[in-house]
């Protein structure tokens, strides 16, 4: 039986798919729902009872919880995500998750944006740089037209493609695919920005805006998709010696 | 005070060799927060968009020689903050260079903090409200 994606209906944002390595590397759906107001961190239980299901954070329930991402590795969902504007503490971290079913996350850092996968952890301010850390270095990046990144996520296929979704210094909100090193590209889907996109299997998802209001959002399966070259002249990178302290792990397992 | 004199219980104030009447002692600044606003870029309506500051430009809203600042408090966790403006109060507790109004072109809610800052003579840094669980020193301007 095919796999349904994101059949979550209006109110879906963020979109994320792993690699479900006890499944046969199945698709495992990550998602954000609106869930009393407040967007809250999801995934379908496809091989369960077929329903969409939040996971527990243990953030307060008015915090706003995005940007899913997750990997399948020692016997156990490793999730990351982006979470705050709670009124007890508005600022907002990149926090870790053991567990679909674990009901606490850790913080890593502050940050708008970012991600953890095996020992590389991305994290940025809204309107900073971006770090890439891996367990011996961190690339510094900048891109010159961008005035705020608003997720900074990765391509499971090829986790050296970042996916980035922000607006620029124009007032023009983008999605791009990014490849330190190597080349920056925008993304669009069916005409749409492709805002906030998800890649798995050569398939792409994203959050059209579906009603007035900016984050009235629902997630759709692109049908063309245009990834564009841009100028790498844009993007500025320093490469420097590692010495954060702030490491997703020990593994090594790129492409 | 670093200089300045200032008249235990009273109101004048040397600076710079001028006596200087204040209706508040400048050893009296504890940081806080003046007002608040949640700001979403993304909004039509101007109310949801924009804070009118106009309201904090009368004399006697901040502390004699504190400084301000307008931040966004969602987006440093180390409290120096975004500055989306900062300057001095004057000797009337008006805060200097603060504009009519800040519109925010952030798409998602954003938590503005118009905050009064005092200097901390000892450590030699100035101090800003901040969250109870970090330190509440920063090194803003």
């Amino acid at each position: 039986m095919e796999t349904e994606f994101f059949n979550c209906g209006a109110g879906s944002h963020m979109p994320f798919v792993a690699h479900d390595r006890q499944r046969d590397f199945a698709p495992r759906q990550f998602c954000c729902r609106m869930i009393g107001g407040k967007w809250k961190l999801c995934y379908y239980a496809d091989d369960g009872d077929g329903e969409w299901h939040q996971i527990r954070t243990g953030l307060p329930e008015d915090a706003t919880e995005c940007s899913p991402t997750a990997e399948w590795e020692d016997g156990m969902w490793k999730i990351s995500f982006i979470g705050g504007g709670a009124e007890s503490d508005r600022r907002f971290k990149l926090y870790r998750q053991f567990g679909i079913h674990a009901t606490a996350a850790t913080t890593l850092c502050t940050a708008d944006v970012g991600y953890v996968q095996k020992n590389r952890v991305v994290h940025a301010g809204r309107r900073g740089t971006l770090f890439i850390q891996d367990r011996s270095t961190i690339r510094e990046v900048r891109f010159a037209d961008v005035e705020y990144l608003y997720r900074v996520s990765y391509n499971p296929n090829n986790p050296q493609e970042l996916l980035i979704s922000g607006k620029t210094l124009t007032g023009e909100i983008f999605s791009r695919v990014y490849r330190p090193g190597k080349f920056l590209e925008s993304l669009t889907a069916d005409g749409h920005v492709a805002y906030k996109a998800a890649f798995f299997n050569g398939r792409t998802f994203y959050a059209r805006q579906t009603g007035s209001d900016f984050e009235d959002r629902t997630i759709f399966e692109a049908r063309n998709v245009a990834r564009i070259a841009l100028d790498f002249g844009l993007v500025s990178e320093v490469v420097k010696p590692n010495t954060s302290g702030i490491s997703g792990g020990e593994d090594e397992e790129f492409e | 005070m670093n200089g300045r004199v200032w008249i235990q219980g009273g109101r004048v104030l040397m600076r710079g060799g001028k006596i200087v009447f204040l209706q508040r002692c400048p050893c009296d600044c504890h940081p806080r927060v003046i007002g608040s606003k949640k700001l979403n870029g993304s909004k039509d309506d101007k109310e949801e968009k924009c804070w009118d500051l106009k309201p904090y430009k009368k004399p006697d809203t901040g502390t004699p020689f504190a400084r301000w600042r307008l931040i966004e408090v969602g987006e440093d966790g180390e409290c120096d903050g975004s500055h989306y403006g900062s300057g001095e109060i004057d000797e009337c507790g008006r805060l200097v260079g603060l504009e009519d109004e800040f519109c925010s072109s952030f798409s998602y809610d954003g938590y503005m903090e118009l905050q009064e800052g005092c200097y901390d003579y000892e450590k030699g840094k100035w101090r800003w409200p901040c969250p109870e669980d970090k330190n509440d020193y920063s090194d803003g301007n």
